[in-house]
């Protein structure tokens, strides 16, 4: 039996369209479909899904009560998380960061569990057939199985709301022992819920430790998605520090320069720029299309 | 007629028509993530190179976005990359750590990479099997409305 294409083109655009970013969505690719989203405002995750698979996740971290960043290890001294998250057939856990001491810096924490699996295209996961409407591009028709199409609208998926750019120009400072210079800018996303978004880059990084030599006066932070993570605890920082994170109003992008030598210290002058992505996903409510 | 049809499927238990957008799991007047390709393999360590990486070629020519898995010791329990994993040392051995990150040497390719080492920086050997998902968004001339 052949298989249905569903392909819904750009506003404004009319089909077809060469360039395969110009659709909406467009079966002839997998658009990635969330099952689950598993949430916990104040400890760690340990999902027992029991569905014989390893799914894809993207985990993300609730710093406090208002802030979220992206589930990677901090890229600064003191700060290391090991692994934190494990995937198996049956189980999932996302684990909070612990400083060097061990100790969790995190309030929470939240996952999502996408119908991608790790594994062979050929298994299941289950999913309701009584849902009034169903959208899915499948050769066998409706099915009990989230994982035999690109498309199916019983899952959930990952939609853009906005895109720009953020940047910070620090001018040269000269600082005492002990003190910052800190500069903050953000879009404001007013969407009411802490969203997902990209890049994939740490709450924060200290740009000396990333193997940057020299750093260079502007900084892609973007860049950040593909460091080398070093060991914690084997830099001292110098004190220059990116920040990503969102609340439920903004993006953020922070850069703040800590002078931590015994004398006063010039820092010189640093463009931070940051490509910013926001979906319409929220990092706070807890969900499984499975159930 | 001006007015485009759209399509719209909403979260079990929620209602199309009045859903707030993050309710709805399909909008065609949005930009829905798509993903390009999916790439798998295995990286391999010896005690005699330390490092081991697969090049992807994408040829997007641009950086996407992606996500990266990686099984370390190839038994079955995946995580998420970028990763560090540090292993204890005794009084007759130093700790190990094991590194997968992903670089973008240009705008056509993705690297992984796998990076074993001690703090004497002695190598061991050492598979991963790796899935690595590279998406058509959402850089690089991204939509929204």
């Amino acid at each position: 039996m052949s298989k249905p294409v569903v392909k819904v083109t750009r506003p404004g655009y009319s089909y077809p369209q060469s360039d395969l970013r110009n659709y909406s969505f467009n079966s002839d690719y997998n658009s990635p479909e969330i099952f689950a989203y598993k949430y916990n405002a104040s400890g760690e995750i340990s999902y027992n899904h029991n569905k014989g698979l390893r799914f894809q996740i993207i985990n993300m971290r609730k710093l406090n009560s208002t802030d979220w960043a992206h589930g990677m290890r901090d890229i600064s001294w003191g700060t290391y998380a090991d692994d934190t998250v494990y995937i198996n057939e049956n189980n999932l856990s996302v684990l909070l960061p612990r400083d060097n001491t061990g100790t969790e810096i995190d309030n929470g924490c939240g996952v999502f569990v996408l119908t991608e699996s790790l594994e062979v295209d050929t298994d299941k996961l289950e999913i309701s057939l009584n849902p009034k409407f169903v959208v899915k591009d499948s050769g066998a028709g409706l099915d009990d199985n989230l994982l035999t199409s690109n498309i199916d609208t019983r899952g959930d998926t990952f939609k853009v709301y906005r895109n720009g750019d953020l940047s910070i120009s620090a001018s040269s400072v000269t600082l005492s022992p002990g003190n910052s210079n800190t500069q903050t800018t953000s879009y404001a996303h007013n969407l009411g819920y802490p969203p997902f978004f990209t890049p994939f880059v740490p709450y924060k990084t200290d740009l000396n430790t990333i193997g940057l030599s020299p750093i260079p006066s502007t900084i892609s932070v973007n860049d950040f998605e593909d460091l080398n993570i070093e060991s914690g605890g084997d830099a001292i920082p110098n004190g220059e520090v990116v920040y990503v994170y969102v609340d439920s109003t903004y993006v953020y992008l922070k850069f703040i320069r800590t002078n931590n030598d015994l004398s006063s210290k010039t820092f010189p002058a640093r463009t931070i720029n940051l490509n910013y992505t926001i979906f319409y996903n929220a990092l706070n409510e807890d969900f499984d299309l499975t159930n | 007629m001006s007015n485009k049809p759209v399509i719209k499927a909403a979260r079990s238990g929620y209602d199309v028509e009045t859903a707030d957008e993050k309710y709805l799991t399909l909008d065609s007047s949005k930009n829905t993530l798509k993903q390009y390709q999916e790439y798998t393999g295995t990286l391999s360590n010896t005690t005699s190179s330390g490092s081991d990486y697969d090049t992807i070629n994408h040829a997007l020519g641009y950086q996407p976005m992606v996500l990266a898995y990686v099984d370390i010791g190839q038994d079955g329990i995946y995580t998420r990359v970028p990763l560090l994993r540090e292993t204890a040392g005794s009084i007759f051995s130093d700790p190990t750590f094991t590194h997968v990150y992903i670089k973008r040497p240009d705008s056509n390719n993705i690297r992984i990479y796998l990076d074993t080492e001690s703090r004497s920086y002695t190598a061991r050997d050492l598979d991963a099997d790796y899935k690595v998902y590279v998406y058509l968004d959402p850089k690089e001339d991204i939509w929204y409305e």
